[in-house]
């Protein structure tokens, strides 16, 4: 489950693992090969970008969660065993070639785990949390979906934006989600957020 | 954009705050999984609020997502961005003293 250069994958899921690990790891080393590789393997740019956007959607949710000490929620945990002894014996690789022996050490250590957080009680996270009701929830449901002047005016001008246009859904959402993180909307002054972006990128040794 | 500035806040002359949300933002982009309780801690003994801790952290997020974005598709810096990024060099950017090398960098004290 944790090596998938070790199972029997088709090349095309083969490739775009590849393709997602180099993205994660070396993002400065991408070049257009490695998209023409993607492609080469039968892939459509629509599916490319795909690729290419959950990669960066877990590169930031992995480090949200991270950088914020999530911890994985006892019904989460046993949702994922669920999925391990159900729909995923369909995928050999992932459980392992002797899966019927590897799935039972897994779930022990998974009750083993969980009791273990039970007893540090209600903390899900190292920062205050807010009661999330019924209303704020369908809110955040609604400010994701609307479109509003500012997010069309950014995905005009912004080109980082405009990469997903095959994808308008996407991009709105990013456009939203960047507005509702970046400049201007966080607790932090301008210069600290700029500062930040600077640092980050830099340690990506981004192109941009 | 960066390799116009100076590309190690390590070697500037920055206030505690700064610099520990600057490092705990580049600790979570380089090891995320190394991330500990003590770092936030870390960001609350700065006098950070809880906001400004999710903001910190947020604002890395945002941007390990966006710089793969554009890495993955090969995005290139676009030739009329040019005047802008001079005008943000020349005007906003003044209030990081740090970002500049040389003349325009206010020496390190000595440690």
């Amino acid at each position: 489950m944790h090596d998938y250069t070790q199972a029997e994958l088709d090349p095309q899921t083969r490739g775009m693992l590849d393709f997602a690990v180099k993205l994660t790891r070396e993002p400065s080393s991408m070049n257009e090969a490695d998209v023409q590789e993607l492609r080469d393997l039968g892939l459509r740019d629509e599916q490319v970008l795909s690729v290419v956007l959950i990669t960066c959607l877990f590169s930031f949710l992995d480090r949200l969660a991270d950088g914020l000490g999530l911890k994985v929620p006892a019904a989460r945990e046993e949702a994922v065993q669920g999925w391990l002894s159900g729909p995923a014996t369909g995928l050999d690789w992932l459980v392992g070639t002797a899966s019927g022996s590897a799935r039972k050490p897994a779930l022990r250590d998974g009750g083993r785990r969980e009791k273990r957080r039970s007893s540090e009680g209600e903390g899900m996270v190292w920062i205050r949390q807010k009661r999330v009701g019924k209303w704020l929830a369908l809110r955040a449901m609604l400010s994701n979906l609307l479109v509003t002047p500012q997010v069309v005016s950014h995905t005009r001008r912004s080109p980082v934006l405009r990469t997903m246009s095959i994808n308008p859904a996407a991009m709105v959402a990013v456009g939203n989600f960047v507005d509702a993180v970046t400049f201007g909307a966080s607790a932090l002054t301008r210069p600290q957020e700029e500062a930040i972006a600077v640092a980050v990128s830099v340690a990506n040794k981004c192109r941009f | 954009m960066t390799s116009q500035v100076i590309e190690d806040y390590t070697q500037a002359n920055l206030d505690p705050q700064t610099r520990g949300m600057l490092d705990f933002a580049v600790k979570l982009t380089r090891e995320p999984s190394s991330m500990q309780e003590a770092d936030v801690q870390h960001l609350r003994d700065l006098g950070l609020s809880d906001e400004q801790v999710l903001s910190v952290v947020l604002i890395a997020c945002c941007f390990n997502f966006a710089d793969r974005l554009v890495d993955a598709l090969g995005l290139p810096v676009p030739p009329d961005s040019e005047p802008d990024v001079q005008g943000w060099l020349a005007g906003p950017a003044a209030r990081h003293q740090w970002l500049f090398p040389g003349d325009r960098q206010t020496p390190a004290p000595p440690r």
